[in-house]
């Protein structure tokens, strides 16, 4: 199920909705701005939890029919989309087998995902019989979610589901996430503002900015654009999407293939021939003008500078283009000038560490 | 023969109960209105709910029985459909006691559904309920101390309802007698025995009632809803 | 520091006596003021007779109305009045038998006349029109009142079966049931609907004989020279004016039963 929206609302308060979006019928669409750019009132206009003034125009299509226009409106329960909310969303009068069984007895559609299947994907068994109180934020997260899936949603949104919930817990649920994005072939929105999170899941990238499209792209093309990176500072990283190429038994290491440059990674999860999704940390990243001869880096990749970004402190981001895809290098500003980098010159990119988003695109 | 003070004392119970069915009935969506619209009438509602609780019970029984009458419209609706006038009936005493118990019956209920998180109802409402499936799984069970509470309070201010009463009722033994009302003709009437009895049964029913009603409100005190950010 | 906070028990009990002495104050300090208690359905009249009073007397004359049974039981629990003026014999009876009033003070002041109000009726009214009464009829309560227990006297011995009997605290409500409409005929006192004058035809003034005469009687509560003056006026030509005026009989007029 694709949707198409065309919203163009104002507020008393002075917040503006000026949003004109496609979601694709397939993947995870990330929904990325600051907090009160209007990424949650989106969504639950998508979802029909709210409708907008009189004096707005809200125009929702999903594939089959309209859902809002300035003549009608289909109700949130009738839309058929999962909604998954920041927090406190399992009805605490019931168990969790019994919050699940609301979603079942109220399917939108009767081909919906296999319970088993769900349960897996999510590892709700051990939850089943506990009380909504005695959840981890974590784990009434995975039951939401489950409770989506088994309600047959045929589309999900996701408003910031892991905002309320500590870092390392974070860690653990997003490969759960993941793997509802490897194997649900629905479309998904997910609105964050962890760009984490969004680079991490998402496939086409929305940028927010104080209710209007500032950005919009593919996910893995936007990841290394200096604009969406130089906020981030420290943190700036891209994604590249690579080929397994072969395992190395003997070192433990996974080859992969990034455009014809050998990168290595430290896994044994993926068959050889499988595309992963890889991040790499802009500071992780040193430039040389000729190919370093002994160095006990294993990734070198030869790259062309597409860009240079400098920033107000001593560093400098820099982004470097192999046969179309990018990722980014940030140094200092001594070192730029000190190698006398330009934009257009072919430089050699050591990468000290490479992690695997353990994530295949298809 | 059953003692008359006994029949006035199965009438109360028979009206109090009534009331608080018809005001189950009537009052709760009314309250789920009050609790969740953001409409400016409103603020025009909520306080003529509250009307009764600041207002002399004989204000209020005053004008009742001035709609209750032939001479208007109402009461002459009513005198065609029932075939009776509506003054000094037991139903004129439901419709005085639903009136004057209202505030009672609408404000703890009101605290409880407004203290129903959006979240879980936006929740319910992407899983495929409707309103009034959301209404009844989901609203309804987590008020349910809201739902006591209110149910008690309407109960027990009808039981010791006196000065409506006196005015619509007309003080028909086998109707519209009331315990309060025998009460107040066992002191006219100098019995002051029998007013002894029926004033310490109504202190203590009333004194039990309201322990009930604290008591719940107190062990509302340990949350049954602990979840916060972990 | 050490002593000067009172604990909150004794400071409170401060505050409870302080308000009961001001309460208390102007009802028992005044010695020229004359406190009446008096039967409700009595007021107005009291007021007339009052203000005549007033106009020969420099005292000043405090009433506390209420009903009869209500200010029956203020006095036998002390309160300070010191003239009651009730609408029944009953009550001050009983004062006189418990030795709570000046002795041979107790004497009727006014005896009161039934009325029939009913102001659907056809025709000029008697008893016998009761019989072809339908609907509600109002009355005070007989257990409480004695214009409710005169009106019970009249329709049993009226031969009236097809009603249906309300009853009121008192004639005033009574009043109030008929003129709203919602009773169809009621026995109030003459007094009440000489003032009010619904249309001729629609009351009738119920035969003496009918009925065992309403005698309101009067008693001392706490003899003084004030409550003794007042006494003599109520029974005088000035207030025998007032009385006839406002529909009450006269004691010892033949025509108004017999008094003491």
């Amino acid at each position: 199920m694709a949707i198409s929206a065309d919203i163009k609302l104002e507020r008393l308060s002075g917040f503006s909705l000026d949003v004109s979006l496609t979601i694709p019928n397939n993947g995870i669409t990330g929904l990325y701005g600051p907090s009160g750019s209007g990424k949650s009132t989106l969504l639950r206009l998508l979802a029909g939890l709210e409708r907008g003034g009189p004096s707005d125009s809200v125009v929702i299509r999903s594939d089959e029919d309209t859902w809002q226009n300035e003549s009608q409106f289909t109700p949130a329960e009738q839309r058929g989309v999962g909604f998954v909310f920041q927090r406190q969303q399992l009805f605490p009068h019931l168990d969790v087998q019994e919050n699940l069984q609301f979603a079942i007895r109220r399917q939108h559609t009767q081909d919906s995902t296999d319970a088993g299947q769900v349960y897996e994907w999510l590892n709700i068994a051990p939850l089943l019989r506990k009380q909504v109180d005695q959840l981890s934020g974590g784990e009434a997260q995975r039951v939401a979610i489950a409770r989506v899936l088994l309600n047959g949603a045929r589309c999900i949104l996701f408003d910031e589901p892991l905002g309320s919930i500590d870092r390392s817990a974070r860690s653990k649920i997003l490969p759960y996430l993941e793997r509802l994005h490897r194997n649900l072939q629905i479309p998904m929105i997910y609105v964050s503002h962890s760009l984490d999170e969004i680079t991490y899941l998402a496939d086409t990238l929305y940028v927010l900015d104080a209710g209007r499209v500032t950005l919009n792209g593919s996910m893995l093309e936007l990841s290394a654009s200096l604009e969406l990176n130089a906020a981030e500072g420290e943190t700036a990283s891209a994604v590249i999407a690579c080929r397994v190429a072969r395992h190395d038994q003997q070192y433990g290491l996974c080859e992969l293939d990034f455009e014809g440059a050998p990168v290595f990674v430290n896994a044994q999860l993926y068959a050889p021939g499988e595309q992963v999704r890889v991040r790499i940390i802009a500071r992780d990243v040193s430039i040389a003008t000729t190919k370093p001869a002994s160095t006990s880096i294993l990734n070198i990749i030869e790259a062309r500078i597409a860009a240079i970004e400098l920033d107000t402190g001593p560093a400098a981001l820099v982004r470097l283009e192999r046969k179309g895809q990018c990722f980014l290098a940030r140094i200092t500003r001594k070192s730029l000038d000190t190698l006398n980098l330009v934009i257009g010159q072919t430089v050699f990119a050591q990468i000290k560490s490479i992690a695997l988003l353990t994530d295949i695109i298809p | 023969m059953i003692d008359p003070d006994l029949i006035s004392v199965g009438i109360t119970l028979k009206l109090a109960t009534i009331t608080t069915l018809v005001l189950f009935v009537l009052a709760t969506p009314l309250t789920w209105w009050i609790a969740r619209t953001t409409h400016i009438s409103r603020y025009l509602l909520e306080p003529i709910v509250a009307l009764p609780i600041v207002l002399p019970p004989t204000v209020l029984g005053f004008y009742l029985l001035l709609l209750f009458s032939p001479n208007n419209e109402f009461g002459q609706l009513w005198a065609t459909i029932f075939g009776r006038p509506l003054a000094f009936s037991f139903e004129a005493l439901v419709i005085g006691s639903v009136i004057y118990s209202l505030p009672f019956y609408v404000q703890p209920l009101q605290v409880a559904f407004e203290n129903v998180r959006q979240e879980l109802l936006d929740a319910a409402a992407t899983l495929g309920a409707g309103p009034i499936d959301r209404f009844i799984t989901i609203v309804c069970p987590l008020s349910r101390r809201g739902f006591i509470v209110a149910a008690t309070l309407a109960f027990a201010h009808t039981v010791g309802e006196f000065g409506i009463v006196l005015m619509i009722g007309g003080n028909i033994p086998d109707e519209t007698r009331v315990l309060s009302i025998a009460l107040f003709d066992h002191v006219e009437t100098l019995q002051y025995q029998r007013a002894h009895l029926l004033a310490a049964g109504l202190l203590t029913f009333s004194f039990i009632t309201l322990f009930l009603v604290y008591f719940s409100n107190r062990t509302r005190q340990s949350p049954p809803f602990r979840r916060g950010i972990e | 520091m050490k002593q000067t906070r009172q604990p909150p028990v004794r400071r409170s009990l401060g505050l409870v006596l302080l308000l009961t002495s001001l309460l208390t104050v102007p009802l028992t300090l005044k010695s020229d003021t004359l406190q009446i208690a008096v039967a409700a359905n009595f007021r107005p009249t009291l007021l007339r007779v009052i203000t005549a009073l007033e106009r020969q007397s420099p005292h000043r004359y405090k009433i506390i109305a209420g009903s009869t049974g209500t200010l029956y039981a203020q006095i036998v629990n002390g309160a300070p009045y010191d003239v009651f003026l009730a609408a029944d014999d009953a009550r001050p009876r009983l004062l006189e038998e418990a030795r709570l009033i000046e002795p041979g003070s107790r004497r009727t002041y006014a005896v009161g006349q039934l009325a029939l109000w009913w102001p659907g009726s056809k025709g000029a009214l008697s008893r016998d029109s009761l019989v072809n009464l339908r609907g509600t009829l109002a009355i005070a309560n007989p257990d409480i009142a004695p214009y409710g227990r005169a009106a019970m006297e009249v329709i049993s011995s009226s031969g009236a079966h097809d009603y249906r009997l309300i009853t009121g605290v008192n004639v005033a409500q009574v009043y109030h049931f008929i003129a709203s409409g919602n009773a169809n005929a009621g026995f109030v006192a003459l007094s009440l609907i000489r003032d009010a004058a619904p249309a001729n035809n629609t009351f009738w003034v119920v035969d003496q004989n009918l009925y065992s005469a309403i005698e309101q009687q009067s008693v001392i509560l706490k003899s003084s020279q004030l409550a003794t003056d007042f006494d003599r006026f109520l029974r005088n030509e000035t207030t025998w004016k007032l009385l006839a005026k406002d529909g009450y009989h006269v004691p010892g007029n033949p025509a108004g039963g017999v008094s003491e």
